[in-house]
């Protein structure tokens, strides 16, 4: 990824919960890198801290939870006006810069740095949450007001943050709804959510998170709860807008068979951290640690017929405790010794790819991954005439 | 009533089955021409849409929904319409349904025990105390719960937890067969192949006839030995889970396929969506049927769309 600048850092992030006076910790040492146009899944279990994740990311964190540690710096490109701005660079000598010759600093469009760890109330989050990072929720049947039109939902959002007129929002959001492929807007736009299939809906939710053209926008299970028809509609609609309106998009799901689609990288998550990142070719076709590998199986579409489908046994660790050795470890079939004592190292495997397991020691004992998940390219060209016919197409 | 099972002949059979709806004083049919027999121990898959009416014909079949038109025969006995309080107690027994929601489909102020138990209960199933404890702690067991989860209440529990919980109290019927109605759509991916293992399971077991309702095909591929695809009430393509892989015919069955998202980054770059619309066919003067274009592979087409699609796969 040669010198791409990242739009959002993650550095070693934590986060904790307070539940009746235990501390709970659900991310441990996160970091990750966001670049500019790119497609980053997080992938994992329920549980697995995905949720939790991108909540501190908008800011929307429960009263009980807090950022115990590490920082999450934003890169913005647009005009920054009233955010308190930390240039990563030397700040008196900026200063100085700024007051020999403003018009030059202007004219670099130096991105500017926002530290999001360091704001601390609503106010301050308002100004991007919402503006520059936008969010699509799980649920289209919850995330609209039932009680207002579809139109209003959307005019709101651009005539609160965009200070448009309600005329020019109203039209704004007609040309919004056209763009996510609602047929005859004009009409639909006086609707109520009840009228609107969940499909629909969640392009509706899909517009009121574009209206304000955000540069990052926050996918968290966009389309678990729809049709898989209509899945595939959602998941173009997504990617086709972001060639348009150029924005990173952080894709939060559970199933792998769906990232396949969307991610340029993917990261793995597992009780808090992450235990694999790389490109999605990377986890696809050369996955390393156990359980990306669990994940891959445990997919129907990589079933044996009549043979049992690969499930991961138990449940994920409870988050109270200190976690010794892997967390994956008591449920991992391939776990050593060590992975109960001590926690595995995050291995480079190539530059682009890295993986938290002792598996990769050089003193680990030489495992295959299972057979499921080995020539996935040719079980999935064979997988249906339909991806026959793709092959046909090269 | 005997119980003895036959392999060769149906479980279940659909003839002609048409549900519909009043809706606004105007009667709808919501699924038509509905026809399919599923043998013992065969699980017979329902693929469409929301809306396609594959949970109607479920629901039909454990007599939530009436039938309009046409008749289901279960065990060679009618068990559609009018029933004396006897018959309707068979089909309680013998059929049973697992639903998709979990979260909703328990009810949230009984207790796991009272769940699970109130099928025995309404029809004493047991001789004493001790065997409906017996029956109780096994099908619990049996789904992989813990005898110390009786005394709690539904909330207490995950997704998957839950979906066990729906899945004991069918089970402990001991029924001969069970409409599932996606009952994995609504959980993680991990946990979604506990499920299908356990149902997979107990079938191999009993020799139970399963209905599975699903709205994903990747899924009823691995579960089910023969799938019908239903689009908009009525089944437009009926065959085994093999050949309709191979060799899907409906232009609806094709647009399903192709939106199974394969874990395969390479392939999923050049996916293309195929999408499916009614007006594609041209069904006004050359009217449709239902027909065997292969050995047991059934399609809804008319005269030239099956010439067309026999030239397909001549080869």
């Amino acid at each position: 990824m040669e010198t791409r600048k990242p739009i959002l850092t993650v550095e070693n992030l934590y986060v904790q919960f307070t539940v009746r006076g235990k501390v709970l910790t659900a991310i441990r040492d996160v970091s990750f890198e966001l670049y500019d146009h790119e497609t980053l899944a997080i992938v994992g279990e329920s549980g697995s801290g995905k949720s939790v994740l991108t909540k501190t990311l908008m800011g929307m964190l429960d009263s009980n939870g807090r950022v115990s540690g590490g920082k999450i710096m934003f890169q913005t490109k647009r005009p920054t006006d009233d955010i308190k701005v930390v240039q990563p660079l030397d700040i008196a000598d900026q200063k100085s810069a700024e007051k020999r010759d403003p018009e030059a600093l202007e004219k670099e469009q130096e991105p500017a740095m926002i530290e999001l760890t360091k704001f601390k109330n609503n106010k301050e989050w308002q100004k991007i949450r919402g503006k520059r990072i936008a969010m699509i929720f799980q649920d289209p049947m919850t995330s609209l007001n039932p009680l207002l039109r579809i139109g209003y939902q959307i005019a709101e959002v651009i005539h609160i943050y965009r200070k448009l007129s309600w005329a020019d929002a109203k039209a704004e959001a007609i040309e919004l709804l056209k763009e996510v492929g609602i047929p005859e807007p004009e009409k639909r736009y006086r609707d109520y959510p009840f009228q609107y299939s969940g499909g629909m809906r969640q392009r509706v939710v899909i517009a009121i998170a574009l209206a304000c053209n955000p540069e990052i926008l926050i996918c968290d299970e966009p389309t678990t709860a729809l049709d898989v028809t209509i899945q595939m509609q959602i998941l173009d609609l997504i990617k086709s807008l972001q060639k348009q309106y150029n924005f990173s998009i952080i894709f939060i799901t559970h199933d792998l068979g769906v990232v396949a689609k969307m991610a340029d990288r993917v990261a793995v998550m597992y009780s808090g951290k992450i235990v694999e990142y790389g490109t999605s070719r990377d986890i696809y076709y050369d996955p390393r640690h156990p359980y990306t590998w669990s994940l891959l199986s445990s997919l129907p579409q990589l079933g044996e017929k009549g043979k049992k489908l690969f499930s991961i046994v138990g449940a994920p660790p409870s988050l109270f405790k200190d976690i010794q050795g892997d967390a994956f470890a008591p449920r991992n079939p391939f776990a050593l010794k060590i992975d109960f004592i001590e926690e595995p190292p995050l291995v480079k495997i190539s530059d682009t790819h890295y993986a938290l397991t002792w598996l990769l020691d050089e003193r680990a004992p030489q495992l295959e991954k299972p057979s499921a998940i080995q020539n996935l390219h040719e079980k999935m060209l064979n997988y249906s005439r339909i991806s026959k016919e793709l092959k046909g197409d090269e | 009533m005997s119980n003895i099972i036959d392999k060769n002949k149906p479980l279940l059979q659909l003839q002609e089955v048409e549900i519909g709806f009043l809706y606004r004083g105007q009667y709808k049919a919501v699924v038509v021409d509905c026809s399919f027999d599923v043998y013992p121990g065969e699980t017979l898959g329902l693929v469409g849409e929301s809306g396609s009416g594959k949970t109607t014909i479920g629901r039909a079949i454990i007599r939530i929904n009436p039938c309009h038109k046409g008749q289901i025969i279960f065990n060679g006995k009618r068990i559609s319409g009018k029933l004396s309080a006897k018959d309707i107690q068979y089909v309680h027994e013998n059929i049973q349904m697992i639903f998709q929601d979990p979260a909703s489909s328990l009810n949230e102020r009984a207790t796991i025990d009272y769940i699970v138990s109130e099928g025995i209960d309404n029809y004493k199933l047991y001789q004493d105390k001790d065997e409906r404890r017996r029956k109780i702690v096994d099908s619990i067991l049996n789904v992989g719960l813990l005898t110390e989860h009786l005394s709690r209440y539904p909330h207490e529990f995950s997704g998957g937890q839950r979906q066990r919980i729906g899945i004991a109290r069918a089970l402990i019927m001991k029924p001969q067969f069970i409409v599932a109605d996606e009952p994995i759509s609504a959980l993680d991916v991990s946990i979604r192949a506990q499920i299908l293992n356990l149902l997979k399971d107990y079938q191999k077991e009993t020799d139970l006839g399963m209905i599975f309702i699903a709205h994903d095909l990747s899924v009823v591929k691995h579960i089910a030995d023969r799938i019908a695809v239903i689009y908009f009430g009525r089944i437009v393509e009926l065959a085994d889970s093999k050949e309709l892989f191979e060799r899907p015919l409906h232009p609806y069955t094709r647009s399903l396929l192709a939106s199974i998202p394969l874990p395969d980054p390479e392939l999923e770059r050049k996916h293309k969506n195929v999408i499916y619309h009614p007006s594609m066919h041209d069904y006004a003067e050359d009217k449709p049927e239902f027909t065997e274009i292969f050995p047991k592979h059934w399609v809804y087409a008319n005269r030239k769309e099956l010439q067309e699609y026999r030239k397909r796969f001549q080869e």
